[in-house]
């Protein structure tokens, strides 16, 4: 049995990843994204799922994967195909392999981290949010509207508003200034997400498994990630230890979301209320990892070693 | 009255429209553009979704797979991507908080069930006790690839990691079993021409020439699939060769079913 890492060589999630897999000595095919025009895939289902894989060095009968650890990125954005026209040879063959190989990570009975279907779970904010709350969190008072009507009277029930993407396109999170205000028309364009804004401390939670590393985050931005675009300096983490009920929350979610790991953004009130407003399905753990040392990316390993060994024990039975 | 969600092509979804006449309003992601849209969460996460410009709807049929850049031609071209993904992600929500029916409702992967591809299709059917003929799909290395079928723009959805929206939505002209996954190269092993029976399940009821035993086990695979409307193409011996979301609504039988599902209060 053996495990299969597909993603790009330079993603440092990855490469933390493959390392750690490595050190453990598990048997790992890495599928290079950046490979795809050579990559081969054909996938068999009737009452099971079977299937074969090749190219680039490779080849690899799927049913032999006892788990799977996917950071994909969109195959027709790789060198090779980024020039091509969509609707050309290239790009259609890097849609077919990205497509493929994610119809198998849905149905194979191996561990994925994650399931496509699962990493789709924060497509949708607003509806993650309720999934959220269903864990126990509680969650910031929500709108999403075309109307400005709507968003004026949020503003004014709220006084101080923030405004975020509703899909998982990554965006910045800005608060709504008076400034902003007077362009609230623009809403009519497309439903809007606004936000209460949750003061407090933000704690970025990965969820490995049974396993939880907390980290906070000190930092004066509205959204950390951007703190110094923002002319603020460049946030601080630190390795935290989380009240058990809430690290059991944590993990309560990710498993009803069927994440096997998860980044769970968290934020603790000065009042010790803690609010939860998006689970990442595929976290760059690496940015964190960095900054605590926290050993995520070997807790990843760790299940994927896992995984692979029962799978195989169960073979030799 | 029951709003029909529908892609401007479904021409489906436009017969029924006029089939139920003044019970129905039929609206494009275009549409809504000119609909006022509210989704409302609140601390503990419990969601409301309105339609305050149209206050007599009270259930919805999605007839969408999601929303895709050609959905929404009147928007400014550099914002088409984000717009798209924006407005598929409300109606994500929405669908999952409107208070009354909702017909099919929308998982993470698609706005009308579960978004599955062909091939799990094929391997929830064998799971419910169905007979199937398996599937095989084989993408070659490009070197060896040659063009697709006519039509083929490729596997349909977003972004990898994002909504892969499985099915492309209904058939746009001929058979459902025609191009899988928008156009790609599996083959569904069904042979040339043949008598297939195309079968319609609308909740507990089907529609379609086959035994009891297979239509109660059809129920029993859309209601696994979390759906109430489901079609499946068998060939004369029972076995499946094709099941998925979108079914000929237009029919007086699966039209009327359908209104009766819809026109449920809820509680």
């Amino acid at each position: 049995m053996t495990a299969l890492l597909w993603g790009l060589p330079g993603d440092p999630t990855m490469t933390a990843v493959r390392r750690a897999v490595a050190a453990l000595g598990v048997p790992a095919v890495f599928l290079d994204q950046r490979q795809v025009l050579d990559t081969r895939v054909e996938l068999r289902v009737g009452s099971g799922v079977d299937g074969r894989m090749s190219g680039d060095g490779i080849d690899l009968d799927l049913g032999r994967v006892g788990a799977a650890y996917l950071r994909p990125h969109d195959g027709t954005r790789v060198p090779a195909v980024r020039d091509a026209a969509p609707g050309s040879p290239r790009w259609r063959h890097a849609r077919y392999v990205d497509d493929t190989l994610t119809a198998w990570a849905d149905m194979t009975p191996a561990l994925v981290i994650s399931r496509p279907s699962a990493s789709a779970s924060n497509g949708s904010k607003p509806a993650q949010l309720r999934e959220i709350a269903a864990c126990g969190f509680a969650v910031p008072e929500t709108l999403v509207t075309n109307d400005p009507a709507a968003v004026a009277s949020f503003l004014d029930t709220h006084g101080e508003v923030v405004y975020k993407s509703t899909s998982a396109v990554r965006s910045r999170v800005r608060r709504l200034d008076p400034g902003d205000a007077l362009r609230l028309d623009a809403v009519v364009a497309c439903p809007t997400q606004f936000q209460r804004r949750v003061p407090g401390t933000d704690v970025r939670v990965h969820v490995v498994g049974a396993e939880v590393f907390a980290t906070r985050i000190i930092s004066d931005a509205d959204d950390y990630r951007y703190a110094v675009r923002q002319g603020l300096p460049r946030a601080e983490l630190h390795s935290t230890d989380l009240p058990d009920d809430v690290a059991e929350r944590c993990r309560r979610l990710a498993s009803r979301l069927g994440l096997p790991v998860a980044g769970v953004d968290l934020r603790v009130t000065p009042d010790g209320d803690w609010f939860c407003f998006e689970v990442n399905p595929s976290p760059a753990f690496s940015y964190y990892e960095a900054g605590t040392g926290q050993p995520i990316a070997a807790a990843v390993a760790g299940l994927i070693a896992a995984a692979v060994t029962c799978v195989a024990f169960r073979g030799a039975r | 009255m029951r709003l029909i969600l529908a892609h401007r092509h479904d021409v489906a979804a436009r017969e029924l429209a006029a089939r139920w006449g003044g019970e129905a309003l039929l609206l494009t992601p275009a549409d809504l553009h000119d609909e006022r849209l509210l989704l409302t969460v609140n601390g503990r996460g419990e969601a409301r979704a309105e339609l305050p410009s149209r206050p007599s709807v009270t259930s919805v049929l999605s007839r969408l797979a999601g929303v895709g850049p050609a959905d929404l031609d009147h928007v400014d071209p550099q914002d088409l991507g984000y717009a798209a993904a924006e407005l598929d992600a409300f109606l994500r929500a929405w669908l999952g908080a409107w208070p009354g029916p909702v017909v099919n409702r929308p998982t993470t992967t698609c706005l009308n069930g579960p978004g599955w591809r062909p091939e799990q299709w094929i391997l929830a059917a064998a799971a419910a006790g169905l007979p199937v003929r398996p599937v095989r799909r084989l993408v070659p290395s490009c070197g060896d690839l040659t063009p697709g079928p006519p039509g083929g723009g490729g596997p349909p959805g977003g972004p990898i990691n994002g909504s892969p929206a499985g099915e492309g939505g209904p058939a746009r002209a001929g058979p459902i079993n025609g191009s899988p996954a928008g156009g790609g190269l599996a083959d569904f092993g069904a042979g040339p021409g043949g008598d297939m029976v195309r079968v319609s399940v609308v909740g507990d009821r089907w529609f379609g020439a086959v035994l009891d035993e297979i239509g109660r086990t059809l129920c029993t695979l859309a209601r696994a699939s979390g759906c109430v409307l489901l079609e499946a193409m068998l060939d004369p011996a029972g076995t499946v060769l094709h099941a998925g979301a979108w079914p000929d609504v237009s029919t007086p039988d699966v039209a009327a079913a359908l209104a009766s599902i819809l026109d449920r209060r809820p509680g």
